[in-house]
């Protein structure tokens, strides 16, 4: 679905699902196509410093908690090992301190259900069960935004044989458009590679330029938006892929990256917030402006990120007549 | 006003010759790419102390007609091969920003 002129506020939309190509993936795996299958466990009966070394160690942020038929019986986060510390119990047993109430998803469960449980019950994870309610595996937003990572790469390498990484050089006079398609334009973004900054939003605004379609308030804001997303990832993330959809009535921009991730997304789009290096301030990179100027200039943006595994923003800009 | 006018009025030196015909429709003044993404239009001269090849990509993004690097600062290779590319014209002066800006704005920029 293409329209909506909402902007994100707040990360109430964290995982909202709004991109047709995002949507599909979502309804079509399940749990198990994603989940992580070899699940460290532990008993009631085990001590709860053993949870904390494993889970310091796997530097995971829970354990699920199993009887001897592999059901689930609770679950022991961080959460609950700050309570066991507070109450300086060394021996104390994982029973006493973990939660019971747990949230679990079924193997056959859609994506789109259980991100749309991350949403409501805000934890970090579920565990995931088969029918005899056995524990068969355990399943994270990182998982998710993995295997939609590797899927949306594996579609871009197959799907568009214009993927650069050279110039797109003789694509502006193909910029033709039949009304029922987009054309879409990828290109690869090294992570790090602060000489080549602003290289991707470059070209694209001058393909857009040349076509001699858009206004030049449209091309401006689709400079500022291209060209913040395409500095976030050479600053923040290891590498990322920036696709335009572009169509004579708007552009959509989708930047994947692998990075980080952004940990409180509301945070980040404050004006002057920013994680950037020293080094990468001296250039005067990270100011800070980067996600507000996005949000300021796009007519809807929508963030997913999961930190520690990636981030995706999906940008839209209408090329509204009469305006520029 | 066109760039090569202001060539007259200021102790410029041309690094890069773009286009010095390019008509002036105001300025911006900063050091942080960002801020200028966001505030800099179409046609301004851009004064800042970067000079490293990200100045380029801004200025072409934003279809600048000059960038001014200003405080003695030398210009690296690479820009001046980036922006002969883009066709940016980038002019070089000893005053500092302050001056500059100063002066430009009593110009009537």
């Amino acid at each position: 679905m293409i329209g909506g002129t909402g902007r994100i506020d707040n990360r109430e939309r964290f995982f909202q699902v709004e991109s047709p190509f995002v949507q599909k993936l979502a309804s079509d795996l399940k749990a198990k196509d994603v989940m992580t299958y070899n699940v460290i466990t532990l008993a009631v009966d085990q001590k709860v410093k053993q949870a904390k070394e494993i889970m310091r160690l796997k530097k995971i942020s829970g354990l699920p908690i199993i009887d001897e038929k592999n059901r689930v019986v609770g679950i022991i986060s961080i959460d609950d090992i700050i309570r066991w510390l507070e109450e300086q119990d060394p021996e104390g047993e994982i029973g006493r301190y973990m939660t019971r109430n747990v949230v679990t998803v079924r193997e056959d469960q859609l994506i789109i259900e259980i991100l749309k449980m991350f949403k409501r019950y805000k934890y970090g994870r579920f565990p995931v069960v088969n029918n005899e309610n056995v524990l068969t595996g355990i399943i994270t937003p990182g998982d998710v935004l993995i295997k939609f990572l590797h899927i949306l790469e594996e579609h871009m390498s197959s799907r568009s044989p214009e993927l650069v990484r050279k110039k797109v050089k003789g694509f502006e006079k193909d910029l033709k458009f039949d009304n029922r398609k987009l054309v879409k334009l990828s290109f690869e973004i090294e992570g790090g590679d602060l000489s080549q900054a602003g290289e991707a939003s470059s070209q694209l605004k001058s393909i857009l330029a040349k076509s001699g379609r858009y206004s030049d308030d449209f091309l401006r804001k689709v400079a500022i938006v291209s060209y913040e997303a395409e500095v976030n990832v050479v600053i923040h993330a290891y590498r990322g892929v920036m696709t335009a959809f572009i169509s004579p009535d708007f552009v959509k921009i989708v930047v994947a990256d692998e990075g980080p991730g952004i940990v409180d997304i509301e945070l980040a789009l404050q004006p002057g917030w920013s994680t950037a290096s020293e080094q990468v301030r001296e250039l005067g990179f990270g100011a800070g402006m980067g996600l507000y100027n996005m949000k300021r200039w796009a007519d809807d943006l929508m963030i997913e990120s999961v930190p520690g595994k990636g981030t995706i923003i999906t940008a839209i800009i209408y090329n509204r007549k009469g305006e520029g | 006003m066109k760039i090569k006018d202001l060539l007259d009025l200021l102790p410029l030196k041309v690094v890069v010759n773009g286009d010095l015909e390019r008509e002036i429709t105001g300025g911006c003044v900063s050091d942080l790419l960002s801020h200028v993404m966001a505030r800099g239009k179409d046609g301004n001269v851009w004064i800042t102390i970067q000079s490293h090849q990200n100045i380029v990509a801004v200025a072409s993004l934003l279809n600048f007609s000059a960038i001014i690097v200003a405080g003695g600062v030398e210009i690296d290779d690479k820009t001046i091969e980036k922006a002969k590319k883009e066709g940016i014209n980038i002019l070089t002066i000893d005053e500092d920003i302050y001056q500059v800006a100063g002066k430009l704005y009593s110009l009537g920029i």
